[in-house]
């Protein structure tokens, strides 16, 4: 890539001047730069950027990427695969987002628990042992022709 | 029984990890204070002077073959390159290495065992039905 090596991502900056550095580097105001927790995690000082999806943005203005809503040169999310339009929508929803849960949790519950009581008590109506004929099919069973075929009879009369 | 008074809003709409607050619910969103007009004054001026660079290479008479993003570049470099050197065994780090990284190995290296031995002994001892089949 044609970035110098202070255009590119580095360790989690400590004083404010790195910071303020920071914040240019990734044309942020430094108000605006929050790098995330130094937790040894990998981050680095990388910004933390609000948790919004692509969903969220403008889909009217005239962006310089119009599939992933995305200027050239704004910076990205870390988690910004994530975010895109054929992936996870944070939008707000129509219905209460507990109240979704509640009706989804209630439904498969519900669903998982009658299928697991048809699973131990299953439901049918009264079935017997099939019949079959000439003699419970003893020729077709290799029985010996020859020899005299045990009657089997399934009827009474 | 009649109903009680619709819930407040707020709570009903409020943001957690995977839906954010409307932007009508927020009264970040109402206040027109010089400080916040300012700051976006500012936001607004980052983003007019990124705007002009990318249309400037755009449009240009003579313009490169591939536009590079900064912004995509340094995002990938920080997913991939800066993980590694800003990385720090600690407490959290290590354990959740321990837990994920080394647990499932040994975890399934005990489970194969057992689950061998077990077989083996039922083999030895006559118990165990081997089926004869191609799949």
């Amino acid at each position: 890539s044609g970035l110098s090596s202070e255009m590119l991502p580095g360790p989690y900056p400590r004083t404010p001047e790195e910071r303020a550095a920071a914040a240019k580097k990734y044309n942020m105001r430094v108000e605006d730069y929050q790098p995330y927790p130094d937790d040894g995690l990998g981050y680095g000082d990388y910004p933390m950027l609000p948790k919004r999806s692509a969903h969220e943005r403008d889909p009217w203005y005239q962006w310089d990427q119009p599939d992933m809503r995305h200027n050239w040169g704004e910076p990205m999310h870390w988690d910004f695969d994530m975010y895109i339009r054929n992936r996870f929508d944070t939008s707000p929803t129509q219905i209460p987002w507990h109240t979704m849960r509640k009706h989804f949790l209630v439904f498969l519950s519900t669903m998982l628990i009658m299928f697991g009581i048809g699973q131990f008590y299953p439901s049918y109506r009264p079935v017997g042992p099939k019949q079959y004929p000439f003699n419970d099919l003893y020729l077709e069973r290799g029985g010996d022709p020859n020899k005299e075929a045990p009657v089997v009879t399934h009827y009474e009369i | 029984m009649a109903a009680g008074p619709p819930p407040n809003a707020a709570k009903g709409y409020g943001p957690n990890q995977f839906v954010s607050l409307p932007a009508e619910l927020d009264p970040a969103d109402y206040d027109a204070s010089p400080e916040k007009r300012r700051a976006e004054a500012e936001r607004l001026a980052i983003r007019a002077q990124l705007k002009r660079q990318y249309q400037l290479q755009l449009n240009s008479p003579n313009p490169p073959t591939v536009i590079e993003d900064p912004a995509l570049l340094r995002w990938v470099h920080a997913k991939t390159q800066n993980v590694y050197p800003t990385f720090r065994p600690t407490r959290q780090t290590s354990f959740r290495g321990a837990l994920f990284a080394i647990g499932p190995i040994l975890f399934w290296m005990a489970a194969f065992k057992i689950e061998r031995d077990r077989k083996e002994k039922l083999i030895r001892e006559g118990k165990y039905e081997r089926p004869f089949s191609v799949f």
